[in-house]
């Protein structure tokens, strides 16, 4: 089989955007395990991770905009490659929360962390998201992209159940006020991070489709 | 090649068509030319005759007569015009210089052709000289080449058009008589005696690669049968990538290895099967032209992944991922790095005591009555690390299959009886009553093993008791087999922690192991030692109602 140029650059830019994804998913967990075991080592390497991940930004959009140019795609090809350049950004902000979340962590190797359960359970549900909107991508899956944009709501209501638990802890005067804004920072990070995800499956669906997942639902 | 021959065919005819038709014209008008020339000289001839009878009134006379074609010139010899047919003879220039005139005053007669473009004509020439000096002209017009041409255009027309029809015609038929045999060989068995001659050489050739091709063919596709039966039958997982990631060759254990996928093809790139970091190392280090070898957890699985860059011409053109399955080595590594933290731990407790104990004595704090009690500390705390380390030298044996006697014929209800006797004093310690019922039943074994075995399961059902509990001891035949049956009213084991009882040092109850003693090995040594005698072991349980252990030899 001799395929041309172009498929072949789609082919790459497909690898790029899967790597750039499986990229994410690793700052994501080793930022969670540097906050829940209190390893410097993963928050070491969720920062690591967050800098391969803007240098691949960078390449993949540049890659982006030469295909614009020099190929000039059109219908879904061309929708394939504005969603790629919709889709790094997010990935992009998901690799920034990553290593925030690792960098408070840092001053939190000390303390335990109260009502560990439902962070914990939080960030396992937004990685999980991550992971499940790449593997849409991957497998270009309509049904399981729609399924992480409708997950969002599970994240949302855990972020209120924290918030909720963290102002009764500061009435109560139990915990120290410092430490208590930065188990809120990292809650609130984790929520984006499920944004992101819900933004990266609503990308997949468009460059399947070709409409937003509002005009579809 | 039919459309070759047809033009062939038509050019050809329009060439012959062609060169006649400019043959005829040419050789036409030189005769006409000739013919006419004759006739002019005749009537020249005539007319002086004519004119040497009658005078100037013959002359007037011919000029008088309308059906009169020729043109005929009376010329004096010094080229004076006396008299014209066609003109007024005094209005005419001097003719001496016509070419005609010339030859007729030299020669007696001359010729000559005048073409006059715009009239499209030849005018032909006779010039003759009459007795008396002067001459006497006959001319004529005629067509001229390019007149005759235009004259007879629309007959040429009609006949090249017609002879184009009758050459395609012709040219079609004898066309497709030539084709249709080239056209009717059959490619795949040429049969060259059949067909023309000029084509043999290449109808052999073609025969001959037709051979060539199909036994190529025939050996690409047993070499891929056969790459694939190896592949598809290895239990490793294979991947054959290009340098762009894309997958060229996977077989089923690769898929099902890396997340269980289940269709049979698979196309596209290596990382929709795989993305975690390490499969992604294996793959860029194997492109970028190093070995690698990394470890990949899937789920509950542990893989060990190969990857070998393929090089072609000095550069990376592709990669083969090796994938194996380690889980149960890794599992066994786990267990033995294990079992080697538990035996250091296990023996150090009671070296710790006796180096203790015994650091007292030596330093003369111990008061003389007390030595005793001290050393009976020591005394148990050694017997404790001696009896350890038989179990363990009693599973490393069986771990090994090194066990130093040979099988006998032994009686399971004998070696039974005997460990009931034996620990019919303990049971009683423990308010526990033990039951004996069986029927003789010999056995292939080696009789120190049988009775680890038997000693090991019933102290269980003894130390494991309640006060006022009871152990039933049973020896049965069925068949060809015979089952020991150890059946307890004891504490039962947690649904949780049956799988472990059989691990190395387990212990469900951690905190009383002491208390009870043991080494925690007992149920291990029964699990390798029934597995050596080659029986098989049940185990049914209840937490607080108790344990059966059923042991199964076959005979």
């Amino acid at each position: 089989m001799v395929r041309n140029r172009f498929d072949q650059q789609l082919e790459n830019l497909n690898n790029e955007l899967v790597t750039m994804g499986a990229l994410c998913e690793d700052a994501i967990t080793s930022a969670i395990r540097a906050l829940f075991e209190k390893n410097m080592e993963m928050a070491a390497k969720a920062k690591e991770t967050e800098r391969q991940i803007d240098q691949m930004e960078k390449d993949i959009e540049s890659m982006c905009m030469r295909l614009l140019l020099q190929q000039h795609p059109v219908a879904r090809d061309l929708r394939v490659i504005s969603s790629a350049l919709k889709m790094i950004s997010d990935m992009e902000r998901i690799g920034d929360q990553a290593a925030d979340i690792a960098e408070i962590s840092k001053y939190l190797m000390e303390t335990e962390i109260p009502d560990a359960i439902h962070l914990r359970r939080m960030s396992d549900y937004a990685a999980g998201m991550v992971t499940r909107s790449i593997n849409s991508f991957v497998n270009q899956d309509l049904d399981m992209a729609r399924q992480v944009i409708l997950d969002d709501d599970e994240v949302d209501s855990d972020f209120e159940l924290i918030r909720e638990s963290l102002i009764q802890a500061v009435r109560e005067r139990t915990v120290d006020g410092e430490f208590l804004l930065d188990v809120l920072m990292i809650a609130k990070y984790i929520e984006r991070v499920g944004d992101h995800a819900t933004n990266l499956a609503e990308w997949v669906v468009y460059s399947i489709t070709g409409a937003h997942p509002e005009e579809t639902n | 090649m039919t459309k070759k021959i047809l033009t062939g065919v038509i050019t050809v005819s329009m060439i012959i068509m062609l060169v006649c038709v400019g043959l005829v014209m040419g050789i036409m008008y030189d005769y006409m030319g000739e013919k006419i020339d004759e006739q002019l000289k005749n009537e020249a001839i005539i007319i002086e005759e004519g004119w040497n009878m009658g005078g100037q009134a013959y002359l007037a006379d011919l000029a008088a007569r309308a059906d009169m074609g020729s043109r005929v010139t009376l010329i004096s010899a010094t080229g004076q015009v006396l008299f014209d047919s066609m003109a007024d003879s005094s209005s005419m220039e001097n003719h001496t210089e016509r070419e005609e005139v010339q030859e007729a005053l030299t020669e007696g007669e001359g010729f000559a052709i005048r073409t006059s473009f715009t009239l499209q004509q030849d005018t032909r020439y006779y010039a003759r000289r009459a007795e008396d000096g002067s001459i006497i002209r006959t001319s004529v017009n005629h067509y001229s080449q390019l007149a005759l041409l235009l004259d007879t255009l629309g007959m040429v027309i009609i006949t090249v058009v017609v002879l184009i029809i009758i050459s395609v015609i012709i040219s079609y038929r004898v066309a497709k008589a030539i084709i249709k045999p080239i056209n009717d060989i059959d490619l795949d068995n040429p049969d060259i005696s059949e067909n023309y001659e000029e084509l043999g050489p290449l109808l052999h050739r073609i025969h001959h690669q037709n051979v060539r091709i199909k036994k190529q063919m025939e050996k690409l596709r047993k070499n891929r049968e056969e790459f694939s039966i190896i592949t598809e039958n290895m239990s490793e997982g294979l991947l054959i990538i290009d340098k762009d990631m894309e997958v060229l060759t996977h077989n089923k254990s690769a898929l099902e290895m890396l997340g269980g996928h289940d269709e049979d093809s698979f196309d596209g790139s290596v990382l929709k099967l795989n993305r975690s970091e390490p499969f992604r190392t294996a793959v860029s280090e194997a492109l970028a032209g190093r070995n690698a070898q990394v470890m990949l957890e899937v789920g509950e699985s542990v893989y060990e992944i190969i990857s070998n860059p393929v090089t072609e011409k000095g550069s990376v053109s592709g990669a083969v991922l090796i994938i194996l399955d380690i889980t149960k080595k890794a599992e066994g590594e786990r267990l033995r790095r294990e079992f080697t933290s538990n035996v250091s731990h296990e023996l150090k407790t009671p070296l710790t005591s006796i180096y203790g104990v015994s650091d007292m004595i030596a330093s003369g704090m111990v008061k003389a009555e007390d030595v005793q009690g001290f050393a009976r500390t020591i005394k148990e705390e050694s017997s404790r690390l001696i009896s350890l380390i038989n179990d363990i030298i009693n599973l490393s044996q069986l771990d090994e299959n090194t066990v130093p006697q040979e099988m006998t014929k032994i009686d399971v209800s004998e070696v039974a009886e005997t460990v009931v006797e034996r620990l019919s004093g303990k049971a009683a310690e423990s308010n526990v009553t033990i039951n004996f019922r069986g029927e003789p039943s010999e056995i292939t074994a080696v009789e120190y093993i049988l009775d680890e075995i038997v000693y090991n399961i019933v102290e269980n059902a003894v130390k494991y008791n309640k006060p006022g509990g009871s152990v039933d001891v049973s020896v049965q035949n069925i068949g060809e087999s015979c089952i020991f049956t150890v059946k307890d009213t004891g504490i039962g084991i947690p649904a949780g922690a049956r799988e472990r009882v059989f691990e190395r040092f387990y212990r469900v109850d951690k905190s009383h192991s002491k208390k009870i003693g043991g080494t925690g090995l007992g149920l291990s040594i029964v699990k390798h030692a029934v597995a050596y005698l080659g029986g098989s072991i049940e185990l049914e349980s209840e937490e607080g109602k108790g344990t059966t252990v059923i042991v199964i030899f076959s005979k």
